[in-house]
């Protein structure tokens, strides 16, 4: 089930050259695909929940390539495969025109076959392995237009953060390897407060949640399939894997670290969605807010509703990118919401994607959101506080989905671009419809019991359903009649738009404070202790040549004064040892 | 078999006197090739009984014997020593360079081989005369200063190793290093002589603050022997202390491993700071290296069995990225007209090839999972944490900073607008650098490959007394 991608992503690399863009494309979608159809195969004849060493690896306590199928394995492996074929198969039409399709198509396999070993990994090495190989593709993926410098800086800005959280990862499982004796995650206890929070931190990178968020709007400059990959498939959502995987056995210091970032990050992430105007910019913003939802849910213990939102996020993000894809490429790349409008006439497959993306993300009825954002609800009933700002932040979401809508289906075209909208081709067409259908279906699908996911046995009080209905109604309505007009009628500027907008300035305080730190110490250390090293280094050789002229004059030559030196040295150890040990 | 590893080198060096065209080069590659595979042969076991012969009075025996961590360290010389020869196109003078090539090749075979003091320090000293002269006469315009700070400092390090050496053998009257084991000396004595013979070895590593004369002489010498005093030369100081230090001086490197394991966790980083500031390629690899040896030094001076296990894999995978990234550091500069990264831009545009190579040389540095980089350096930060969890929180934090000067190069040289247009890599260039890569991630996804040449004692607790 893994090794397809792996082995589509070895192909292409080795021998891509010799082939046509064409067949990178159906190599590096079959792969996929191919992986798709071989777990449901496997799940097909009865979720198998035991174990398959593949041998050796690290000479380490549980550091072998052993994979394993636990109860979140199988829907999200079938997630993961599933989404990311689609993703691929609609790159082909996106990519139609690009050159490097031999680097695009062998990264997105490794990508997909790294996020299967997190999800199937039995070892936190195993799965720390995956982590970084998704951080290292996203780094090739969003990188992709290398010639361009701002997608080169966002690669690298991606990569550092996401190291950033690595550390904490690694000391964290080092420290789970001494208090445990193992790595393996089979029967796991009680992690410390330490290993958990160290894990947390490596969760919050790469989840790009509160304070680590700062690499995804930037991430946005690669190609938008590889977007949509990274938000809805994989990656982002590999921090709320983390956190489902090792559920329990984290400390409730973790746990609870866990909720009430992710609640503050939703919120904040929501605000800022909102106020942006670059089409692919909301999304990113829209999926950092959704995934602090998750965090809240698994930070609580709710893990049936985080993975149940984890699920549907994946298909009305997937779709939302992909219907801004599918716009961008029929109106020349334009991104930038004001200059668009009018999608709704001129590109109705896509426009009826998108839109289906946006109910699932408002949480309207029957979108996917609406009810595995009602199952975090009503697991964050007793906590007023938590539950508050899911409320709130369902508000606010409902309100940016109904902008998005307003502003690039439904508003008169804003540009010249936005007037010559063409549709988009069939081979990116059916990806987009099959995800919009999901987008509509899978909440009430898994609700009905039909997908046997499991339900969430959380007793919400009564008033909570109509609420959060009427919340998203309320919000979505207010936002479809307020910007239907068009950018003019957009939020009123001000101070708190602007703060929204540049993500409340974390960002631009940690970047720049960060890069400040790194050159301060480089300068510091250069123009001191490499200095001092030096001159030490140069008295060390004056001496030496000193002491050799000093002995040429009795004995004769350098040689010899070394091994008088020596020999000087040797005598004295001796005296000590006669004196001191014997 | 021990002495082919020492004799065959040297049957190369008088075979690059004859005046036979091209017949220097090959016969150098030919003997790394062979060391390389014998090395591989005494890594299995297969090996003749220690060889003994007196050479001067019973306390300076020819006495050779590799297991483990020396026999996987002299394939690694061999492989490095054939692909300096071979990417030692070229040169002035050639018969000279090759002699002295291959003198420095069995100095390394012997240091080791040596399982006498005497002979060791012998073998010690003997692998730096090829290195100088090959420095001085063949190295850049900055080669002169570089390499007698270089021959200066190494020898100041010397000759605390030799003192140590000296009263240690007097006081035991043997310099068998089996015999010396079983004897281990008092407390206090054992701390002062693991002083000494630990600065020999930290000057060559060098642990930091001894590295001083590191950047200058990367950037000065020819680029093949850069990668091998890198590659190879450094390694064997790293194996002085687990051989010789550890088992001899078990008490007193206890004694010193906290201050040694701090100083080498503080250079790991510091390496690394000090290469995001590099606009130069060369000090750039330069500073990177030092990052990494400390790692390396870290480990040996941790001292347990999975440390020093862990050291060796490191140590490999050192010499496989550096070997990979020097010689493409090399063709860039080469082709682009200089080292300075300000003179380069998106390279990768016209070299596509030469981008994708580099790129995977990085990730290999800066040990992404499933390449050698990452199992060396997890397996050393497990071991170290497990002893000094500072130490090695403290080390870990290099993965922050090596992404930054490793991407930051790949940034500077290859993406981006093109600025420079590069020839790309030809096909010799190719089979020269690929085999390095690949085993780079062979060995990341079978470290046991590595790592079962020393396996560490099922309980795991073969560890030096606190």
């Amino acid at each position: 089930m893994v090794l397809p991608p792996l082995g589509g992503a070895i192909l292409l690399a080795l021998c891509g050259g010799a082939l046509g863009r064409r067949a990178h494309g159906i190599i590096g979608t079959g792969a996929i695909a191919l992986s798709f159809a071989a777990a449901i195969a496997v799940l097909s004849g009865g979720a198998p929940t035991g174990r398959a060493t593949l041998g050796p690896w690290l000479p380490l306590p549980g550091g072998d390539l052993t994979l394993a199928l636990d109860k979140y394995g199988a829907p999200l492996m079938l997630m993961v495969a599933g989404v990311s074929a689609l993703i691929a198969l609609y790159s082909i039409g996106y990519l139609a025109h690009d050159r490097g399709t031999q680097r695009y198509f062998a990264a997105l396999d490794l990508f997909v076959f790294a996020m299967l070993l997190i999800v199937l990994a039995d070892n936190l090495l195993l799965l720390f392995a995956g982590w970084e190989l998704v951080g290292l593709c996203s780094y090739l993926l969003i990188g992709h237009w290398r010639e361009r410098p701002a997608a080169a800086a966002a690669a690298m800005k991606a990569f550092v953060v996401n190291r950033v959280g690595d550390v904490a990862f690694v000391v964290g499982l080092l420290a789970v390897l001494v208090e445990r004796g193992t790595l393996s995650l089979e029967g796991q206890g009680a992690h410390s407060a330490l290993a958990s929070v160290l894990l947390l931190i490596g969760a919050l990178a790469k989840s790009a949640q509160l304070p680590l968020h700062i690499w995804l709007p930037d991430a946005m400059e690669g190609p938008t399939p590889v977007s949509a990959l990274i938000h809805a498939a994989t990656m982002v959502t590999a921090g709320v894997v983390l956190l489902l995987r090792l559920g329990p056995s984290l400390s409730p210091e973790a746990l609870g670290l866990a909720s009430v970032l992710g609640a503050v990050t939703a919120l904040g992430a929501a605000a800022a969605a909102l106020v942006q105007t670059d089409l692919k910019r909301v999304l990113a913003w829209s999926t950092i807010s959704q995934i602090g939802l998750m965090f809240v849910g698994a930070g609580i213990g709710a893990a049936f509703a985080a993975l149940f939102h984890l699920l549907a996020h994946a298909f009305f993000k997937a779709a939302l990118f992909l219907g801004a894809g599918s716009v961008m490429h029929g109106t020349d790349d334009e991104q930038d919401l004001r200059r668009l409008g009018g999608i709704g006439r001129r590109m109705r497959w896509t426009a009826a994607a998108f839109a289906a993306g946006a109910v699932g993300l408002a949480a309207l009825p029957p979108g996917a959101g609406f009810f595995s954002k009602e199952a975090i609800a009503a697991a964050a009933a007793d906590r007023p506080l938590l539950l508050a700002a899911v409320l709130l932040t369902a508000l606010l979401s409902a309100l940016y989905a109904a902008r998005l809508v307003a502003f690039v289906v439904l508003a008169p075209a804003g540009s010249p671009q936005a007037e010559r909208a063409h549709e988009s081709t069939p081979v990116m067409l059916v990806p987009l419809a099959a995800l919009g259908l999901a987008a509509l279906s899978f909440g009430a699908l898994v609700a009905l019991g039909v997908i046997p996911l499991g339900r969430h046995d959380a007793h919400a009080p009564a008033w909570l359903a109509p609420v959060s209905v009427v919340v998203a109604l309320a919000g979505a309505a207010f936002g479809l009649v307020r910007f239907r007009a068009g950018p003019a009628r957009d939020v009123a500027a001000g101070p708190l738009r602007s703060a929204a907008a540049s993500g409340f300035g974390v960002d631009a305080f940690l970047v720049t404070g960060g890069r400040r730190t790194l050159a301060t110490l480089g300068i510091a250390l250069e123009s001191t202790a490499e200095r001092t090293l030096d001159a030490m280094l140069d008295l060390v050789a004056v001496l030496v040549t000193r002491a050799a002229r000093l002995v040429r004059r009795t004995q004769n030559g350098f040689v010899r004064s070394y091994e008088a030196l020596l020999l000087a040295g040797a005598a004295l150890l001796l005296a000590y040892w006669t004196l001191g040990v014997r | 078999m021990q002495y082919a590893v020492i004799g065959l080198p040297l049957v190369a060096a008088l075979l690059a006197l004859l005046p036979v065209p091209h017949l220097p080069r090959a016969a150098a590659i030919a003997s790394g090739v062979v060391q390389a595979l014998l090395g591989v042969a005494l890594a299995a076991g297969y090996s003749s009984p220690a060889a003994t012969y007196e050479w001067a009075g019973p306390l300076a025996r020819v006495q050779l014997q590799a297991e483990g961590f020396a026999a996987t360290l002299i394939t690694l010389g061999g492989v490095l020593g054939a692909v300096g020869a071979a990417a030692s196109r070229r040169v002035p003078h050639e018969r000279a360079y090759f002699a002295l090539w291959s003198l420095l090749q069995a100095a390394l075979g012997g240091v080791l081989l040596a399982r006498d003091l005497v002979l060791f320090f012998v073998m010690w000293e003997a692998m730096l005369v090829p290195l100088a002269f090959l420095m001085w006469l063949w190295g850049s315009h900055d080669a002169r200063g570089a390499t007698l700070r270089f021959l200066l400092y190494t020898m100041a390090g010397s000759a605390f190793l030799l003192a140590g050496i000296v009263s240690l053998v007097v006081a035991r009257e043997s310099s068998d290093l089996a015999l010396l084991a079983a004897r281990p000396l008092g407390e206090v004595s054992q701390t002062l002589l693991a002083a000494f013979f630990v600065a020999g070895f930290a000057v060559k590593l060098p642990l930091f603050p001894f590295h001083a004369w590191l950047p200058r002489a990367y950037a000065a010498a020819p680029l093949p022997v850069t990668i091998v005093l890198s590659g190879i030369v450094a390694k064997t100081a790293a194996y002085g202390v687990v051989a010789i230090c550890l088992p001899l001086f078990p008490n007193g490197m206890a004694r010193l491993a906290p201050a040694l394991v701090a100083l080498a966790a503080v250079g790991a980083l510091y390496g690394a700071i000090l290469a995001t500031r590099q606009r130069d390629l060369r000090t750039l690899i330069a500073y990177a290296s030092l990052s990494h040896l400390n790692v390396i030094a870290l480990a040996v001076f941790t001292g347990t069995a999975a440390a020093s296990q862990a050291a060796l894999v490191a140590s490999v995978s050192h010499g496989l990225e550096i070997a990979a990234l020097f010689l493409l550091a090399g063709i860039l500069a080469q082709r682009a007209g200089g080292w300075s990264l300000g003179g380069l831009g998106g390279v990768a545009q016209s070299a596509p090839v030469l981008a994708a190579f580099t790129a995977l040389a990085i990730v290999v540095t800066i040990g992404v999972p499933g390449t050698s980089g990452f199992a060396g350096e997890i397996l050393v930060l497990a071991a170290a944490y497990a002893r000094f969890p500072g130490a090695a929180t403290v080390t870990a934090l290099v993965m922050v900073l090596s992404a930054v000067y490793g991407l930051g190069l790949i940034r500077r040289a290859f993406h981006g607008p093109s600025l420079v247009t590069v020839r790309d890599l030809d096909r010799r260039e190719r089979i020269l650098i690929a085999p390095l890569l690949v085993a780079a991630l062979a060995l990341g996804v079978a470290p046991w490959i590595v790592s079962d040449r020393m396996p560490v004692p099922p309980p795991g607790r073969a560890e030096v007394a606190p």
